[in-house]
């Protein structure tokens, strides 16, 4: 599924610790994930992800390091 | 060959329609005696009169013309069938009477095998014979066994009705005049040759057009049986309703379900959306005069190519395929080969691996009949059709599925788990949801789909450089590193990783972010790991014999605020220099260091944050970081203790460059054990060298890639002094582990136990281990199954699971998998997946890009890259799976398959063996009988050893291509030859005589030497002209295998000679 002829449609997809993901257009989603609005090619997905997921770290570890003014660079 | 006897006279005669044609060939072509011979048993009740039933036989003979007749080849242009005057089916009798059940049903069964080993010929009037068991007074058992090319199932229930109605006729006194001569299938064959193909052939074109890879059951092991095996399960009379309930709510016949369902299951097994399966349906034309009262072989075998789509809804789907199937139905007449032409399979090449045959015809429920106070009820039929695998669907009290099988290729385990699932697609259409999809079908029971983890889950425990911290507060003096000359205790050791972390943590480092440890292999280097870990930040372990510009990449593409290192190292952020020998490492017990007392040396830990970064080569060529979080480490480190029994009294050995994760594992899980661990120093050793310090050191346990290895099993072997010391685990992983080289070191060292691990640095080192215990199942080592920690799932495109023993990509899943790629979010995204089988909801699994198998023990096989698969004349090819098929051939030690470039520019298949005396020509044979043409590699290049790269892995770079391996590849040099022309002509009188008559045979003015039959256009039945044409020219030895193995002049007239055909 790496292959570039892959035409099927995704969504982006993202879980309650800010991870995003791309899952199967149409098909259930695994518990825990939900929907973030965008829909496409395979590539079209992944460049969308590229765009809005700025950084990678789970939502409760930039939390943490909030609270405990800890270092917010990666 | 005329029979013996000749006294019978040929009253009609008939060319072979074609399927009888090709079950002609192929018992010519197979050596086991009983393909194509059907066994029917029949009990009978009352007082039977032998005689009157044998008179019973011959009358029904006389009305059925084919009872009479046999199969003659070789002498016409055409294979016929000729019907005799006064030829019967012949009768024994033999006396069962006062057996005990125990006793006659072991006699029945060595009744039946004998039957089948005695086998039936074909060119005897007729190809047919009955044994008659008395088993008591009013008791007897009818066996009648006959060749498949005689009669169809339909026909078997009209003679068996007539042979009834005879008996009752004979016991009557009716004058055997009286029998009216039944409908001629001459008729039906000279029907079959006035058909107009050209109808049909648009259709079947269409239907077949581009089809490329047959539907292959291979499953993992390979089988290693011989003969049949059969499996029977019934659909209850509940489920058959429910599913005929289905049909009829969505328009869709009993037939289109049964074909649909196998067609999924099938998807399933090969992993293919466009699978094909024959399929034997009865060919009764309405307007052939008798048609219905005929006795002869009326069906036909059609390939059904079905498209299956996943995300259809599946009635939706099954009412598209049932428009196809009623129009390819509708031209169900022609003939196999002609349809297999149709397709881009060549002719020499199995169209399919299963059969379906669903026994609808009128009178298939009918299985009794009596007459004159004897009942004759019909108990069971087995035969053989040759196929891998014949499914024969018959409907009545609910539907009964009959499983053969040929154990050459499935085994009966693997048979029984496709039954299963074919049970299962029926049950869920069955019960189908409207809406269902295609995909969704529960096909694969899951719970075997996973390989079961090693043991029960660990808890969540502290992070790692705690637990340290804990053994070095209760045992400060125990040895944590020892080197050649210097050794450090936990004490010590944790001493100063406070004070160097302190001055970390004054140079900024803090949780979440990097610190490089660009330290020589010394004690100075696990210091320098553990004051990382201990300020709260990540640890990115830095190869000083990497060029100081790639590591200068990592420190900046991680971010890392500091970078440990020693002597001339520049780099525009914080360089913290331990000095040469660690002389600049405060050891924390002088209070000269200030930093200590202005920082704390720990920084706040929360489980999720990092422990480490590892950098991976991505197939961009740009290296690429893994982040790897606190609990992931700690949860790994708890498992590898517990999975390999580490302890304090243990001495494990860190070999590997400190480059790969594997380092991480072997450093942090050692001492989170309590355990010492032995660093060797900056210069690599040799095997001898090694061998000294595993015994000077006392080492326990050790890790090393395979091909360092194999060299130390050598070393091993050549050693003078026996034994390697307290060694008790050898742990090799890496890469493809050969089982000789397990052998030989279980033979040397029987109390080393070996194992093979497998683990991408995205699922935290070590996923799985594979424990080898004196046997190996695959022709290279297990991975074997996941640690406790760890979920691994084999999934095809849909992320669905593969059955047991089929190839799937390797997901890992649980706590094993890593945060993803830091500033790469499209590629973590991309690689790391929601994970459907999770229990935690929002999990994510990794997705290795690795194919792999399980196998029927739990244990997965490893097979290769996902990136591997190519596109050969626009099929797409797995290269592993054909290397795995090399593997499989007795003369194979190894086999690596790549894609390659030919001479015109194409992309081709390349295949490198070893050992060097591999025979090339040999082996593409051997290929050729199991894979389709484009997974066949166009060169075999046999060599002496595998080349490797410095770290071990095969250099894929350094395989010469055909020209440069200056051997005979098989390949490419023998067709360019062949298709020049001139050089390839024929040499030798033998060469000259088949070259002849294959050009006369093929229409062609010159046949070359090398020229393959199949691709000048020969077939199954071109074959038998060849062979008659050989026995004219008194060609000796010359069989049909022999044509089938050896297909062009060159290899069949070399292998004549040889007499190896």
């Amino acid at each position: 599924m790496t292959d570039a002829e892959d035409d099927r449609q995704y969504d982006v997809v993202v879980n309650d610790e800010e991870q995003y993901s791309i899952w199967f257009a149409g098909r259930d989603l695994p518990p825990g994930w939900s929907r973030a609005g965008h829909t496409g090619t395979r590539q079209d997905c992944l460049d969308h992800i590229d765009r809005v997921w700025t950084d990678i770290r789970p939502l409760s570890v930039r939390r943490g390091l909030e609270e405990t003014g800890g270092d917010s660079a990666a | 060959m005329s029979p013996a006897d000749t006294c019978h006279e040929v009253t009609d005669s008939w060319p072979l329609v074609p399927l009888q044609a090709g079950m002609l060939v192929q018992s010519l072509r197979d050596e086991a005696a009983d393909i194509d011979l059907v066994q029917h048993l029949f009990d009978l009740e009352g007082t039977l009169d032998v005689p009157a039933f044998t008179a019973a036989w011959s009358r029904a003979a006389r009305r059925h013309p084919v009872l009479r007749s046999a199969f003659f080849w070789g002498h016409g242009p055409e294979p016929e069938q000729r019907v005799f005057a006064g030829a019967a089916v012949p009768l024994s009798v033999r006396d069962w009477r006062g057996l005990s059940a125990e006793a006659e049903r072991d006699r029945l069964a060595a009744l039946l095998a004998a039957d089948r080993r005695a086998g039936i010929r074909l060119d005897r009037p007729p190809p047919a014979r009955l044994t008659l068991l008395r088993t008591g007074e009013r008791a007897h058992r009818l066996l009648w066994t006959s060749h498949h090319g005689l009669l169809d199932g339909w026909s078997r229930t009209l003679v068996l009705r007539e042979v009834m109605e005879q008996y009752g006729a004979v016991r009557a006194g009716v004058p055997d005049d009286a029998v009216r001569p039944g409908p001629r299938y001459g008729d039906f064959a000279d029907w079959l040759r006035g058909q107009d193909g050209a109808a049909a052939k648009t259709v079947w074109q269409d239907a077949l057009a581009g089809f490329a890879a047959p539907t292959r059951l291979r499953l993992a092991p390979p089988a290693t049986g011989e003969g049949t095996g059969e499996l029977v399960r019934t659909l209850g009379r509940p489920q058959a309703a429910e599913l005929t309930a289905f049909a009829r709510a969505n328009r869709l016949t009993a037939a289109t379900v049964l074909h649909g369902a196998l067609a999924v299951v099938l998807h399933r097994y090969s992993g293919s959306q466009d699978v094909l399966f024959g399929s034997t349906l009865s060919v009764r034309p309405p307007d052939l005069d008798g048609v219905e009262d005929m006795a002869g072989l009326l069906i036909n075998t059609i390939p059904v190519r079905v498209r299956v789509r996943p995300a259809a809804e599946a009635a939706v789907w099954l009412r598209e395929f049932q428009d196809r199937l009623l129009d390819l139905r509708e031209h169900g007449h022609r003939p196999l080969t002609e349809l297999q032409a149709h397709t881009d399979v060549p002719a020499g090449t199995a169209l399919f691996d299963t059969l379906l045959v669903f026994e609808n015809h009128p009178g298939a429920a009918e299985d009794s009949w009596a007459a004159a106070g004897v009942r004759m009820t019909f108990r069971r039929t087995t035969g053989r059709t040759g196929y891998p695998l014949t499914v024969t669907a018959e409907p009545g009290d609910g539907l009964k599925l009959v499983f053969e099988y040929e154990r050459t290729v499935l085994d009966d385990a693997a048979a029984a788990r496709i039954a299963d699932s074919l049970e299962a697609a029926l049950t869920a259409m069955a019960g189908a949801p409207p809406g269902l999809t295609v995909g969704g079908l529960p096909v694969i029971p899951e719970d075997r789909c996973a390989p079961p983890p090693v043991r029960a889950r660990p808890a969540a425990p502290r992070p790692v450089h705690r637990t340290i911290g804990d053994l070095a507060a209760a045992r400060p003096e125990a040895i944590a590193v020892r080197t050649d000359d210097t050794s450090l205790t936990y004490g010590a050791l944790w001493a100063r990783a406070g004070a160097l972390a302190a001055r970390l943590r004054a140079a900024g480092a803090a949780p979440e972010a990097p610190v490089g440890v660009h330290v020589e292999r010394s004690a100075d280097l696990v210091v320098a790991a553990l004051a990382v870990l201990r300020t709260g930040g990540a640890c990115l372990l830095l190869d000083r014999a990497l060029p100081e510009r790639r590591i200068r990449f990592m420190l900046d593409d991680s971010g890392a605020r500091a970078v440990v290192s020693h002597g001339e190292f520049a780099w525009h952020g914080p360089v913290l220099d331990v000095g040469a020998n660690g002389s600049q490492v405060p050891d924390g017990t002088d209070g000269t260091d200030r930093t200590e007392v202005a920082y704390e040396p720990d920084g706040p830990v929360r489980p999720d944050e990092l422990a480490y970064l590892v950098y991976t080569s991505g197939s961009t060529g740009t290296p690429k970081g893994v982040a790897v979080t606190h609990r992931s480490l700690a949860t790994h480190c708890e498992s590898v203790r517990a999975a390999y029994g580490l302890g304090p009294d243990d001495c494990v050995m860190q070999f590997a460059s400190v480059a790969f994760d594997a380092a991480v594992e072997q450093l942090l899980a050692t001492l989170a054990a309590g355990a010492t661990l032995v660093l060797r120093g900056p210069d690599l050793w040799d095997p001898h060298e090694l061998l000294d310090r595993l015994r000077r050191h006392r080492v326990t346990v050790m890790e090393l890639t395979p091909d360092y290895w194999y060299q130390l099993v050598d070393a091993v072997a050549e050693s003078a002094e026996p034994g390697l010391g307290r060694l008790r685990l050898m742990n090799v992983g890496g890469d493809a582990v050969a089982p000789e080289q397990l052998a030989r070191w279980a033979a040397a060292l029987p109390d080393t136990r070996t194992v093979n691990s497998y683990g991408p640095a995205e699922a935290t080192i070590t996923a799985t281990f594979w424990p080898y215990d004196g046997s190996c199942p695959t022709p290279v080592a297990p991975i074997g199954r996941p640690l406790a920690h760890v979920d691994v799932h084999l999934l095809d495109a849909e992320l669905r699971p593969v059955p047991v023993g089929v190839p799937g990509e390797i997901c890992v899943g649980g706590r094993a998998v890593a945060r993803g790629y830091p500033g790469r979010a499209a590629l973590t995204a991309e690689r790391f997946v929601p994970d459907p089988y999770a229990a935690e909801p929002g999990a994510r699994m990794y997705r290795t890009g690795d194919i792999g198998r399980l196998l029927p023990d739990g244990s997965v096989e490893f097979l290769g890259r996902l990136d591997d698969q190519v596109q050969i004349r626009g099929i797409r090819v797995e290269p592993a799976e054909t290397a795995a098929e090399l593997r499989r051939h007795p003369s194979v030690t190894d086999a690596v398959v790549l894609p390659r470039e030919g001479p015109g520019g194409e992309r081709v298949l390349g295949a490198y063996v070893t050992p060097g005396s591999a025979d090339p020509g040999a082996l593409r044979a051997f290929l050729r009988e199991s894979l389709p043409d484009a997974m066949v590699p166009a060169f075999v290049v046999p060599l002496d050893r595998m080349p490797l790269s410095a770290t071990g892995k095969l250099d894929r770079a350094a395989l010469p291509l055909p020209e440069q391996a200056g051997t005979a590849a098989g390949g490419p040099a023998e067709d360019t030859a062949a298709a020049a022309g001139e050089g390839a002509a024929a040499g030798t009188e033998l060469e000259r005589q088949l070259a002849g008559i294959w050009a006369r045979v093929l229409g062609r003015g010159h046949v070359g030497l090398h020229d393959d039959f199949f691709d000048l256009g020969g077939h199954s039945l071109t074959m038998l002209r060849v062979l008659a044409l050989a026995r004219q020219e008194r060609v000796g030895g010359l069989t049909l295998r022999a044509l089938f193995r050896h297909p062009t002049v060159a290899r069949l007239a070399a292998a004549l000679q040889d007499g190896r055909a």
